[in-house]
This record gives structure tokens, sequence and C-alpha cells, in this order.
């Protein structure tokens, strides 16, 4: 098993030669880290390096696509959605250009080069932009089913890409995926766990643990954070806690969609909301940070103990 | 090919109709400086070089202008109403109430408005990504040409797409930069030293050449000479050009017209 980045080149590859010669994979200078060097021999008229420079590259993407192309502009998570947000809003957002995003280390995921490297704003700043699509998926083979839906699709979208191999395979076998439909992954009656990402591999450890305490915990699968499967989320909302986890700062992300969302329904549950927090995470090996933002699956189990004896 | 007379008096028309614009957006006001400073350079591009069919504006061999520093937006309304793309109605409408014209252009090809508008800096990344489709795509007939603003190559991203336009090898490019030496806040050389910029373009593979932007035969003489590299033009311009009060003044970056100095900005522009 690959990390999911290096099943970018690949998968774009693939993409290129069966599902659309229209792609192109669009780099500034981390073409290397997508594991891009088969596609860049074998389709080296479908790989464009802008160097680095990620503002020119959002608006390098939306010239292209304006020419018809379906561009994937792939680098840095982070780089693209804070440093290139304002070239996002005006391309992607006011005009419409319909390219995709495809960031790296998502959340913590290189937390060894400190938060520099972090992306813990980007569903936040991602989901601020009128029409994009925002996906986070949880293993490699998400992560393939997102790219080609991804290739047909018209509008902007950002692709959040998670998770320090080896990561963990959420999914043993094939499943029918769909943009903005959730994925139920374990059943529960008790309550409902909502992640995204890689992330979900403690999430269900957690689940687990919950369990040989008598707590029956749902696990749900909300790979698109924009737009949210509400059919989804109501079907959840008389559990006696709905507990969101992601790698990303509280303010923002996959909780404060759900908590806006349910603040504007008749029915609403009780919300934990598991996060980064409110300051950036010191600079660790990504086991450790998960363990120091309380991600790791016996922290958010014992968590969710706590806040149960609490209703 | 057309007299120095005729485009001269197209000129003339745009800047009636920047001032115009202006006058009718009330309180408000447009950005009457940087407009006519670019006023001759979009009068040549549109009354000769460029490659437009009002008919079918989305031809493929379209040229594709990028008017990067936006704030212009008057300037490039009236030259698409010389064009034929806008009517004396959207002109006698524009900045007012919901019209689609208002003080940023808005996208709009049908209409000859490639991209969207406002954030300086971004209009280049456009127009590079545009070019390298083109090549892409085998179209050689359809050229690139982005208009910048002195002030506006300020911007770090200006340069990121600078360094991009040769390395690909983009020679349908022509950029154009109204070099009026003025900034918002004060002479370009006062807010921002800029070094050499022509020395700087061309070191990174550029034709450079550098013209008197409000002398439309020379203009129109750099944009038809021949080059196998990517093309900047540094046109030496002054803002407010043809307004005498605004000349030259800082404070005429935007600014509103009454009746009394609007009727005077007519009295200049059928003068000069």
């Amino acid at each position: 098993m690959l990390g999911m980045r290096r099943m970018i080149g690949p998968a774009v590859k693939d993409i290129i030669e069966r599902e659309n010669e229209k792609v192109l994979f669009v780099t500034a200078d981390t073409g290397r880290y997508f594991a891009y060097d088969d596609l860049l021999r074998t389709c080296p008229e479908h790989v464009v390096d802008v160097g680095i420079a990620e503002q020119n590259l959002i608006g390098a993407s939306a010239g292209l696509q304006s020419e018809g192309f379906n561009v994937f502009a792939v680098t840095y998570a982070t780089f693209l959605t804070a440093r290139a947000l304002e070239q996002i809003r005006v391309n992607l957002g006011y005009m419409g250009m319909g390219v995709k995003l495809l960031g790296e280390a998502g959340g913590m995921a290189d937390g060894n080069f400190s938060m520099t490297h972090m992306a813990l704003e980007d569903f936040s700043n991602a989901r601020n932009i009128p029409n994009m699509t925002v996906i986070s998926p949880a293993d490699g083979m998400e992560l393939v089913k997102t790219l080609v839906a991804l290739s047909h699709m018209e509008g902007p979208a950002y692709m959040r890409i998670t998770g320090r191999f080896p990561i963990p395979v959420i999914y043993k076998e094939d499943y029918d995926f769909q943009i903005g439909k959730a994925v139920t992954l374990r059943e529960g009656k008790d309550i409902t766990m909502i992640s995204n990402g890689t992330l979900l591999g403690e999430v269900l450890k957690a689940a687990e643990m919950l369990a040989t305490q008598g707590i029956d915990c749902k696990v749900i699968n909300l790979h698109t954070v924009k737009p949210l499967d509400t059919e989804a989320l109501r079907a959840v909302a008389g559990y006696k806690l709905v507990v969101t986890a992601e790698e990303h700062m509280l303010y923002g992300g996959l909780g404060s969609a759900l908590a806006e969302f349910y603040a504007q329904e008749p029915a609403r549950p009780r919300m934990l909301m598991l996060s980064v927090g409110t300051e950036y995470p010191k600079a660790q090996e990504y086991d450790d940070l998960l363990k120091a933002c309380g991600l790791d699956a016996e922290s958010m189990a014992n968590r969710i103990v706590e806040e149960i004896q609490k209703l | 090919m057309k007299s120095r007379e005729e485009l001269e008096a197209m000129a003339r028309r745009i800047r009636l109709s920047i001032a115009q614009m202006t006058w009718q957006s009330g309180l408000k006001g447009a950005h009457l400086g940087g407009s006519m400073s670019v006023t001759d350079i979009l009068a040549v591009l549109y009354g000769e070089i460029l490659h437009y069919d009002v008919q079918n504006p989305l031809s493929p061999e379209r040229d594709r202008l990028i008017l990067s520093k936006a704030h212009a937006a008057v300037a490039l309304y009236a030259a698409l109403h010389e064009a034929g793309f806008l009517s004396k109605d959207d002109i006698d409408h524009a900045l007012q109430g919901d019209s689609p014209y208002f003080e940023h252009p808005k996208m709009d090809p049908t209409h000859g408005i490639e991209f969207s508008g406002g954030s300086l800096g971004q209009g280049l990344s456009l127009g590079m990504g545009t070019a390298l489709g083109l090549k892409m795509k085998g179209n050689t007939a359809a050229k690139v040409y982005v208009i910048l603003g002195d002030g506006e190559c300020d911007e770090g991203q200006i340069w990121e797409a600078a360094a991009a336009v040769p390395h690909f090898g983009l020679t349908n490019v022509t950029v154009i930069v109204d070099d009026n030496g003025l900034q918002f806040d004060g002479r370009k050389e006062d807010i921002l030293k800029a070094g050499d910029p022509a020395a700087r373009w061309a070191s990174l593979g550029y034709d450079v050449c550098t013209v008197n932007g409000h002398d439309v035969e020379a203009v129109r003489a750099v944009l038809l000479r021949e080059t196998e590299k990517p093309r900047v033009i540094i046109a030496k311009t002054v803002k407010g050009k043809g307004v005498s009060f605004a000349e030259n003044d800082v404070t005429w970056h935007t600014g509103r017209l009454t009746d009394e100095l609007y009727q005077e900005a007519i009295r200049d522009i059928n003068h000069d």
C-alpha cells in the first residue's frame, strides 16, 4: 500500500489514458512528491510545472481551464488553500473556473515539518468559496474514486489528501462512491462519530474501544464536507451525542459545518467537536501529533466517555 | 491600415466615453487617471491589432485581451463600445444601478471581457495559462495581450507569471505595461522602486521595447513588429492624459466629475 499522495501521479495517468484526455497535472514544484515520474514519462504534454509559485499556479490553471482543459492543480494543501486563497476566490469562486485543487499534507501529515506544512484551515477556506466541492477521501480506494469523479465534474473542487504511510485501509471491498453521499462504516445506536480522511482509522479504533465499554457507536465517513449530506445528518440527529473528529483548527472545519447545519434544524443533537483546537501544534511526528491533539483512538474514546457521563 | 487621424479620433471618443461614465457614476466616481493613460493603447489594439468578431465572439481564433489593471474598466468598456461589443445604451448605463458594467469588469467573453478583474497582479497568470493552453491545442492564430499597470508590477505574482511565459516558450504573449509613473499613494519611484523594469523583463527572455504610449503610430509600430520572443511593451504614459486638471495628479487615481468638471473635461478632450 502506498501513501495517499504517491497514488496521485499513477491515478492521474490512468485517468488521462482511460477517462478524460483533457486532464492536466499542473504543479508548483512538487511533482515528484506525488510520484508523477511515470506520468511525466508517458504523458509529458499533460504535465505543467510552474515552479515554486502557487499564486501563478492558480491563475495559470484558470487560464488553461478556460481553454477547455480539466486542470488538477497539485501541491501542498496549505500553500494552495491558504497562500493562494485570494487567487482561488477570484478565479475559482468568482469566475467559476472548474479547476480541481489536490492538496497534500492535509491536516498534520507532515507535522514534523512544523505548522508551516500543516493544512489546518483548508476546510474553512475552501468551504467558503462559492460552488466549491470539498472532499477528503478516507483511503486509497476512495482517493481514486474521488479523482475519477472529479475528472468528469464541471465546477471547482478541493480534495484534501491526508495521512502518513502506511495509511489505514478503510474499505475492504468495492462500494458505490458518490460526491456528497456519506458512507456508514459501522452501525451503532448510542452515539455517532463523524469524520473523514485517514483519521477514520483512529475513529474506527475508538469505536471498538467504546464498544468494549458498552457504548454502541455508529461511524460515518463524511468524505464530502461540501455539499453536506443533509439526509445522513438528519438521520443521526436523534442520537444522544454526535462526535466530529478532524485534523483541522476548531473553527470553520467539519465540526463547524455540522454545527452550522444542525443549528438551523428543528431537531439537533448534542455535539462534541474533536479537533486540533485553537493553537498551532508543535512540530512532531504524525502519531505523536495525533496524541498531542487528543485525536488518537484512545484519547478520543476517553474524551467521549467523559462527555457521555456528563449527559 | 487606419490613418493616425482615425486612430486618434477613436481614442478621443474613448476618452469622451470615459468622462461620460465617470460623470454619470455620480458620487461614486471612477478610475479616471489610469483609464485615460491606457486609452491610446486600447484604441490601437481594438482599432488595428486585435482579431475579434462581434458576430462570433467566442471564436477559438480570437485574440485574448486581458486588462489586468482592471480598475481601468471604463476605458475597456469604451473601447469595447468602439469595437461593437457594447452598445451606446451599455455605456449610458455603465457604473449605475444594476448595470453589469461596474467599476471592475466581470467575465463575459460574449461581450469581449475574457476574465474578471479587480484584484491586481493576477492577469498575467491568466494570460500565461491561456497562452499555454492555446499552444498545447496547436492554436497558433490566437494571440494573448495582457495590459499591466506599472504600479501593479509591485505584485509578486506578476513576476511568478513573468518568468513562466518565456520559460514555456509562449511567444504568443504580448505584455503591455501602462507606465504612467503614479500609483495610489504617490509616484511609483517614491512608493516602491522597480529598478530597471526593461532590464528586468529582458533578463527573463522577453523582447522589450519602450514607446510613447500616447503616440498611436508608435504604439502600432511596436505592436506590429515581428519577434521570436514573448514581448513586453513599456508604454510611457501620463495618468489622466487628455484632461488637464487630472494629468499627473495622484488624487485623480479615482475621482468624480461634477457637472462643471465634466464640461471642462469634454472641452479638454475635444481640444487635445
